[in-house]
């Protein structure tokens, strides 16, 4: 085996000992340092292998973010086992449903997190192929080391790694298989844009269960030989602290995610000066915030590709005409925008859907349909427009929600507002918009609509608005907004 | 149509109940048989450990229980390994760490090889990491669990069986199949084949290559045929089985169906039951084609078996004569430039690239881009030309061609031209240093032929060096009957004419 093999066994070896006692993970009160990564999941590993796991086998990791889940990924991936993560979001039927469809043998489960007991959820749980369910606990016996180690050097580049799956915000999950080339080739060149290295913590708050969690956050930060820091704190204070004390110099993650840091009354008073890279904006150093964030590049990401597609090493306020830019596609994608749709192709995005042929996930050409609707400016920044199902079509016109969202925080200056079309028997479908208001907020909607002419063609400005607490708006497990229940708020 | 071998088996036990599907010289066993065994087999292997994605070798000849045991492990989604009888210990080694086999199924002794006890040194040890279990058939118990469920998991797209090429060259190449990929292959090569419902088909081909377990026992699972199989092919014994067994439709090798037709006679066989489709020597005078009428069937293992051919019982039209038929519904054949990858026009010689459902999966232990193009074409290595009809003509591997002063040479091109005149009986065609070499069997002279052959090729493929032999017996072949071009090339170097 080559040593610059990109397989995650390969890696933490080569971290354990370059790395050593550095932290890879600071969870809370909870620290893991690269040679206890590489202890504790050899550790488990070799229970796992005792199990009669080994390359191939199906293993299911349902953890909150904590050193936990880390160990987990790392022992199943240096057998070459295959890691299902599964969120902790998830219900009863939806557990089942994803341990069935995933083949999942053995389960690595936490008894509990916040109010979700899956100790009593994972009860009478069934799937066909479930052999074994350890709940915080390892297997009672471990293989000899000889064993471990030799399957180690078993695991090849192309291997898979991963079953991740989709969020499903528009239809059922999907579980999207990843080999180690494809996660690390394309998180080693993703670490030199946005300048990962191994003097770096990085603060995120994305669920390491999803592609962001396990890609771009926890295997980057492997990869860097980098420091991860992340809360599982219900008190934003005492993540606030978390972050004070430990003086992240970059974040990622989702701005939503972060709301209720950069509400906390005890913000102004902290210092976050050492956040300067990164997007969690609202509580990174005062002076890299930008003035505006739709002036900021951001990235354009899915499962599908790994995590992120379109990037740019650039963190400066762009110009005017670069608004709502997502960045340029990252070296290693192939990209064509066809009838509106971004298509990518290369050796990163995933190798298919579980369960289907590579025939029904790409087209004959071997691209990949995103779904995504974009359009490219002359200097090659990609545009998001929105869903391609999610297109509003009205009078025979289309109309983008993300084109009509971004107007919104435009004018109102940074109202989050969710656009949808809802049936019209005469112009098939009408544009309307919920505007999602913090506490005590209030929505003026003649301001906002006459403030809109100036932005948007008068098709694209919402025919029906209405003003929601943001603490109201419905949400799917998966985080995403749940909009067939937001259409309600129009039925009265 | 049923798409996992599951599901097939469950069909045709349905349809076919009391039909056998699997007969060799000491036992057989009918459709219903099938389910009901191999149904048992699987349970005792889903207790023992084995389950979906599990790899498992087996080392067997030709038998009814290679069959069972196929069929049980593939029903779960377990991964079979068909391994070659005829591997010596380092090779056995090789391909079990490359396909990283977790159980291996082997006869005990199989003609002089004891493949478990070659292991011995290995079991165990870090040689083989992946190895966990060594059974032999005879170890194989029956087991009482309800497998439904577990079978009901298995889809198309997952992996059916990991095939190794025969190739002798680098690595061992371990090809990978789903149930979806290799039942679409042989299911769309079917009618060329000449294989239905009534057919009983007899197969010598070893099952552990793709020409006896996709054309064998796939073909007679999808068709609902009887496959009718023997461990050590004799024409004795032979004759009597396709006798026995009332065989309609005989595709083994055509120097084995020659062998059999000198000693029918004295053997006193009937065969009156065989088809056409079935290989002519076998045939009565009245029901064989003329020579290049039909088509001869090209494949690959990474194809899983032929993917180009024309209906076995039937005449192409003549401007097609000699060629492989036309690629099977489904198949995307390619033809380009081997040196610039760009597709050429048809009647020019070129690389074949395939693409489509049936195509293989991936090759253990390499990536899908280092194997296909980016808009998912497999390079295959072999040269062809289409014509204008759509008919491949094969060129020889690619392995082969040469560049003369910049220029390429296909060597089948110029020996089909050379064997087009008249005093040619055969002509053998390879590069010798930097020339185009060739040795003719031929009651002729240099001068004559030269003159010949520059009447039918462009200068520079006129060969330079020739060589003039009397009879075939002097063209020095392989074991396996294949021209030796090494040793062709120093007969040319050492006694050509230039």
């Amino acid at each position: 085996m080559p040593s610059d093999s990109l397989t995650v066994g390969d890696v933490l070896r080569r971290r354990a000992r370059t790395r050593g006692e550095h932290p890879l993970l600071v969870c809370d009160a909870e620290r893991l340092s690269y040679v206890e990564a590489d202890r504790r999941s050899a550790q488990l590993a070799r229970g796992l292998i005792a199990l009669g796991a080994g390359k191939g086998t199906h293993v299911g990791l349902l953890y909150p973010n904590s050193a936990a889940w880390i160990v987990g990924v790392l022992a199943a991936a240096r057998i070459g086992a295959v890691v299902i993560p599964f969120s902790t979001f998830a219900t009863a039927p939806e557990i089942t449903a994803q341990l069935v469809d995933s083949d999942t043998e053995i389960l690595l489960a936490a008894a509990s997190f916040r109010a979700h007991d899956y100790r009593e959820r994972l009860t009478g749980i069934e799937a066909p192929l479930l052999r074994h369910v350890l709940i915080d606990s390892e297997p009672g016996h471990r293989a000899e080391s000889w064993r471990l180690e030799a399957l180690e050097h078993d695991v090849d580049e192309s291997d898979p790694l991963a079953i991740v799956y989709t969020s499903g915000s528009t239809s059922a999950p999907k579980g999207v298989v990843h080999t180690h080339f494809s996660v690390l080739g394309h998180q080693r060149v993703l670490n030199e844009i946005r300048g990962l290295a191994a003097d770096d913590k990085l603060f995120c708050n994305s669920p390491f269960f999803w592609i962001g969690g396990i890609a771009f956050a926890v295997l980057a930060t492997l990869l860097a030989g980098a420091t991860l820091v992340c809360s599982n704190a219900v008190d934003a204070g005492e993540t606030l602290d978390l972050l004070e004390a430990e003086k992240p110099t970059m974040t990622n993650g989702f701005v939503a995610g972060i709301a209720h840091l950069a509400g906390h009354p005890s913000l102004p008073d902290r210092d976050l000066s050492s956040m300067r890279r990164g997007n969690l904006y609202p509580i990174m150093a005062p002076e890299v915030r930008p003035a505006d964030p739709e002036l900021r590049h951001t990235m354009l990401g899915m499962t599908e590709a790994g995590s992120v597609i379109t990037i740019s090493e650039d963190e400066s306020d762009q110009p005017e005409h670069r608004r709502g830019s997502f960045g340029r596609p990252c070296p290693g994608f192939e990209t064509k925008v066809a009838d509106g749709e971004l298509c990518i192709r290369g050796p990163y995005v995933m190798q298919r859907y579980y369960k289907r042929s590579r025939e029904e996930c790409f087209d004959d050409d071997g691209w990949f349909h995103t779904g995504d609707l974009v359009r490219t400016d002359a200097d090659g920044f990609v545009y998001f427009l929105g869903r391609r199902g999610a297109m509003i079509k009205t009078a025979g016109a289309n109309v983008a929600p993300a084109e009509v969202e971004r107007a919104i925080a435009k004018v109102t200056g940074g109202s989050v507002a969710h656009v949808l079309g809802l049936p019209d028997p005469e112009r098939g479908q009408l544009v309307a918009a919920v505007v999602a208001l913090e506490d005590g907020a209030e929505f003026d909607e003649a301001a906002v609509r006459e403030q809109l002419k100036a932005e948007l063609s008068s098709y694209k400005i919402p025919k029906r608005f209405a003003a929601v607490a943001r603490s109201e708006i419905p949400v799917l497990s998966s985080g995403k907004v749940d909009l067939a229940a937001l259409q309600k708020v129009f039925d009265a | 149509m049923p798409d996992t071998i599951d599901k097939l088996v469950r069909v045709r036990a349905e349809q076919h109940g009391d039909k056998p599907m699997v007969i060799d010289t000491e036992s057989r066993l009918s459709y219903s048989e099938l389910d009901e065994t191999t149904r048992a087999m699987a349970a005792a292997f889903v207790d023992a450990g084995v389950g979906k994605g599990s790899r498992v070798g087996l080392i067997m000849p030709n038998c009814v229980q290679w069959v069972q045991i196929a069929v049980a492990l593939t029903r779960i989604g377990a991964v079979l390994v068909p391994l070659s009888t005829l591997l010596k210990p380092p090779e056995l080694l090789a391909q079990l760490r490359v396909a990283s086999v977790q159980a291996l199924i082997a006869v005990e002794e199989f003609r002089g090889h004891r493949y478990v006890d070659d292991l011995a040194g290995a079991v165990d040890t870090p040689k083989l990491p992946a190895l966990q279990n060594v059974w032999t058939p005879a170890q194989l118990t029956s087991g009482e669990r309800n497998i439904d469920a577990i079978t009901a998991a298995v889809t198309p797209s997952d992996t059916l069986v990991i095939m190794f090429t025969s190739g002798s060259s680098g690595p061992p190449k371990g090809v990978i199949h789903s149930h979806g990929n290799a039942l679409a292959a042989v299911r769309s090569g079917l009618t060329a084949r000449c294989i239905d419902a009534d057919t009983r088909l007899y197969l010598p081909m070893p099952f552990f290559w793709v020409g006896g377990f996709g054309g064998g026992v796939l073909s007679a699972l999808l068709a609902g045929a009887t496959l009718v199989t023997e461990e050590i092919p004799r024409p004795e014994t032979t004759l009597r089985l396709l006798e026995r067994e009332l065989v309609t439709l005989f595709r083994g090798w055509p120097d084995q169906a020659e062998a059999l037709a000198r000693q029918s006679a004295s053997v006193g066989a009937d065969l009156s039951a065989l088809r056409p489709g079935s290989l002519e020597a076998l045939l009565p005078p009245g029901l064989r084609a003329e020579p290049g009428a039909r088509a001869k069937l090209f494949g690959m293992t990474e194809s899983f078996g032929p993917y180009c051919g024309y209906p076995a019982d039937t005449d192409m039209p003549r401007s097609a004569w000699g060629s492989c038929g036309k690629p099977f519904d489904g198949m995307q054949v390619r033809i380009v430039d081997p040196d610039t990858g760009r597709p050429v026009p048809a009647g020019t010689i070129g690389m074949i690239q395939l693409r489509g459902p049936h195509m293989l999966r991936g090759i253990c232990r390499r990536g899908h881009e280092e194997l296909f193009t980016p808009d998912g074409f497999y390079p295959t290595g072999d040269l062809a030309h289409l014509d204008d009809d759509g008919f491949m003509f094969y060129h020889g591997r690619s392995d082969d061609m040469f560049k003369v002063s910049g220029a390429t040479v296909y060597p089948s091109e110029v020996e089909q031209a050379l064997r087009t005149i008249d005093a040619v009986e055969n002509a053998f065609v390879t590069e010798v240093s930097g020339a185009v070499g060739a040795v003719v069997i031929a009651d002729s002279s240099v001068e004559e032929l030269r003159g010949a052959a520059r009447k039918r090729l462009s200068a520079f493929k006129v060969p330079t060096v020739w060589l003039l032999v009397s009879s075939d017996d002097d063209i020095p072949r392989g074991t396996t009957g294949k021209v030796d071009v090494r040793r062709l090339r120093e007969m040319l170097v050492k006694t050509g004419d230039s």
